[in-house]
């Protein structure tokens, strides 16, 4: 009987903890969220004002605060390496495969003008750029729950085709 | 532990078993595919090779491979990775399942060097990656992967002393069962194999996206690729240290039958 107390109490200690971890983790963000919506296939913002303190702050979150103020409609699976996005405002991400192993598709790609800090290659416009009010993009190279929100930079969600071959 | 392998097993018996198999691997990785770096295709693979032997194991994963394909996509980097990896991988734990009994029961100094040493690389490579700035991943990921790498030392570690005692008391002839030997000779190998899986992946991709073997583009996908691996490597540690020997007693049930 004492046995089974103690390891309910442990049991109960264990989840009352990650609770209390998951409720520091979250902190809300006081900021404006807006966003350019020029099209249904693009998705443009300007990262406005983070507080020193917030470096945790992810494309993801801002993303999920323009939904909360319905800006935009988002939809998307959690996957190994992060949020996939595969719907926006409607438009879902579609795959088409050819017998000869080449495939082809429309898919919501990510852009931005924040390419590196230190030694870290956050997005990368020699790989595939976007160009915005003549501003360079560059391709991202996280997803958007893994790209870091720094003020001043340019986010573009965009709605494009795709194609993949093989290489020989 | 009994001794089984494919010799014993009807074909027809074989052909279920390995179909059954297939279904739970898909199964499996469909239900946990939301959960990030949560996995069970690693241990039932295992499990299901280790019993029924290296055939049986080689089709399901051939099976596996493909007919997944169906629900993710049929991209072929991915269907390569997944033909190349998953057969030797039922291969090599076929081979450790065919192993005589008497090996298990007196283990070699030969062999327990070979799984001190992947223990020690692994642990090492582990330590080196998450104390030093060698990662040059996302700020907003670097805290987590660094975490879990170090519990991957832990582990590993941890792993490294249960081994060398079991060792020892075996050679002196103090230890009656053989069980837990071989779930860590297991674990070691698996956790090697799943690292293998992300670095094999590292090489099949920019070779078929055509980026070339040492481009930055190349050099990025490695650094993101530890967002998967970290997570993956301490799943498979435990989900194989916990979950291998009641797999294995319930798949000897299902070959006995």
């Amino acid at each position: 009987m004492k046995t089974k107390l103690v390891t309910f109490l442990g049991a109960a200690a264990a989840v009352a903890t990650l609770f209390g971890m998951a409720a520091c983790s979250f902190r809300p963000l006081d900021i404006e969220y807006a966003a350019e919506v020029s099209s249904d296939t693009l998705v443009v913002f300007v990262a406005p004002e983070i507080p020193e303190d917030r470096k945790d702050v992810s494309v993801k979150d801002y993303l999920d605060g323009l939904v909360a103020n319905e800006v935009i409609t988002m939809v998307g699976d959690n996957s190994e390496y992060g949020y996939f996005i595969t719907s926006v405002n409607g438009k879902a991400a579609q795959t088409n495969n050819n017998a000869d192993g080449s495939s082809y598709g429309m898919s919501w790609s990510l852009y931005t003008d924040f390419f590196t800090e230190g030694d870290v290659v956050y997005a990368d416009p020699a790989y595939q750029s976007y160009e915005y009010n003549g501003k360079l993009l560059g391709y991202a190279n996280y997803g958007v729950s893994n790209l870091p929100l720094v003020t001043g930079y340019t986010y573009a969600l965009v709605y494009e085709d795709w194609s993949y071959a093989p290489q020989a | 532990m009994k001794q089984l392998n494919e010799k014993n097993i009807s074909p027809a018996k074989e052909i279920a078993a390995v179909a059954v198999m297939c279904a739970l691997l898909i199964g499996g990785q469909l239900v946990l595919s939301s959960v990030s770096g949560v996995e069970v295709v690693t241990v039932l693979l295992l499990s299901f090779s280790f019993t029924f032997g290296r055939r049986a194991g080689v089709l399901a994963a051939i099976a596996f491979s493909i007919l997944r394909c169906f629900l993710w996509g049929f991209f072929p980097s991915v269907i390569l990775l997944y033909l190349i990896y998953y057969p030797l991988f039922a291969l090599a734990f076929g081979a450790l399942g065919g192993v005589k009994q008497e090996t298990y029961e007196k283990f070699p100094v030969y062999a327990a060097i070979i799984v001190d040493f992947v223990l020690i690389a692994v642990s090492a490579a582990s330590a080196f990656c998450a104390a030093t700035d060698f990662l040059k991943i996302s700020r907003l990921a670097v805290t987590m992967i660094k975490t879990l790498l170090w519990l991957v030392f832990a582990l590993i570690s941890a792993l490294f002393i249960i081994f060398n005692v079991l060792f020892v008391m075996q050679r002196r002839g103090r230890l009656k069962s053989k069980s837990t030997l071989v779930v860590a000779v297991v674990t070691a190998t698996a956790t090697l194999f799943t690292i293998c899986f992300t670095l094999l992946d590292d090489v099949i991709t920019p070779l078929i996206m055509g980026w070339g073997l040492f481009s930055e583009t190349t050099v990025t996908y490695f650094y993101t690729s530890f967002l998967a691996l970290a997570p993956q490597t301490v799943c498979t540690i435990v989900s194989v240290s916990v979950l291998f020997l009641p797999l294995t007693s319930i798949f000897k049930k299902a070959h006995n039958v």
